[in-house]
């Protein structure tokens, strides 16, 4: 039983290498379940928008209200004011989305995609092209610009503070990207770990495997269970802080 | 010693400190939401709420330091 591929195979990618003439195709395992969730996404979203006469047609179209409710009430509102309203769509397509893929993750057999860095790099470089357009659409450029120096700093604070606020926005949408893959990657590798200790006490002695299988099976369903949890709580972490840190470009004056 | 070993130390000792940080922050922040509760229940959603979002960021910022150790043992 080697580690090491176990892992490999289950937390990292694993490209098919698919050839066309000598372009190489990026049909890898997480590109062919992101394509799985868009689609999953995309039927989900035209059933929201049918509106028919029979009260299961209209379930989806219920739900997706109550869901589009909060979403304006809860997150996009509270976040960046009434102007938020018309980048609604954009936050209640991010929300599913991770929220989708995070809870897929949690299906045996089925990659988690947010536990790739360059899924969640790309989801927070929408995010912070979101808030860079927003600094842009009110402020104008120069405006933009001026939003990184606070009112009421001296002049000579300001070559100190200007890179350090510049600095500080790339972290943040950085961090965004890197909050949701670490906290995906590190829940299935430990949900991994207390599987392999069981085979790997199982190979000193099948007795010892046996008795180590009862904690360990107890602490993986408590540990399925809090990766639920963190499946919701990371979607609508990602989700909040886009809209509070457009917010924050927003209202900066 | 080689060199070798002093990469898993290093991973296994950073992992330990930042889980120690993570913990306390952790406890400030419910310490917080309790006596706010209890000298409020009326608030209690409310501060159940933002709890849970502070908590959240902690967890990202305790995340990103074992990222590092991670690193650290693999590379």
């Amino acid at each position: 039983m080697d580690i090491a591929e176990t892992i490999a195979h289950h937390i990292l990618d694993h490209d098919y290498g698919v050839m066309i003439g000598s372009f190489h195709v990026p049909f890898t395992a997480h590109t062919v379940t992101m394509f799985c969730v868009s689609v999953f996404l995309f039927l989900v979203a035209w059933g929201m928008s049918q509106n028919g006469k029979n009260v299961f047609a209209r379930l989806l179209h219920t739900l997706g209200e109550e869901y589009v409710c909060f979403m304006r009430d809860g997150i996009v509102v509270p976040g960046m004011g009434e102007e938020g309203k018309r980048f609604l769509s954009y936050f209640c397509t991010l929300f599913l989305f991770i929220l989708f893929s995070n809870l897929a993750g949690l299906i045996p057999e089925v990659k988690t995609i947010t536990s790739n860095i360059s899924v969640t790099g790309g989801l927070a470089i929408c995010s912070g092209a979101l808030i860079v357009y927003c600094g842009i659409k009110f402020h104008g450029l120069i405006g933009f610009i001026k939003t990184f120096v606070p009112g009421g700093t001296p002049w000579w604070l300001v070559p100190l503070i200007f890179p350090l606020e510049v600095i500080s926005l790339i972290i943040r949408v950085c961090v965004l990207a890197i909050r949701l893959f670490a906290n995906m990657l590190s829940g299935h590798m430990v949900l991994l770990s207390l599987l392999l200790i069981v085979f790997i006490i199982g190979q000193m002695s099948k007795i010892a495997g046996t008795g180590a299988a009862i904690p360990a099976m107890g602490l993986e369903i408590f540990m399925t269970m809090l990766e639920l949890l963190v499946a919701f709580l990371q979607a609508y972490v990602f989700t909040l802080l886009t809209s509070i840190y457009a917010g924050l470009v927003i209202h900066s004056h | 010693m080689e060199l070798a070993v002093l990469k898993y130390i290093a991973a296994g000792l950073g992992a330990g400190i930042t889980v120690f940080g993570a913990g306390f922050g952790l406890g400030k922040i419910g310490t917080a939401a309790l006596e706010g509760t209890a000298r409020q229940p009326e608030a209690a959603n409310a501060i159940r709420t933002t709890m849970i979002i502070i908590a959240a960021l902690l967890e990202g910022a305790a995340m990103l330091g074992l990222v590092i150790c991670l690193l650290a043992m693999v590379m």
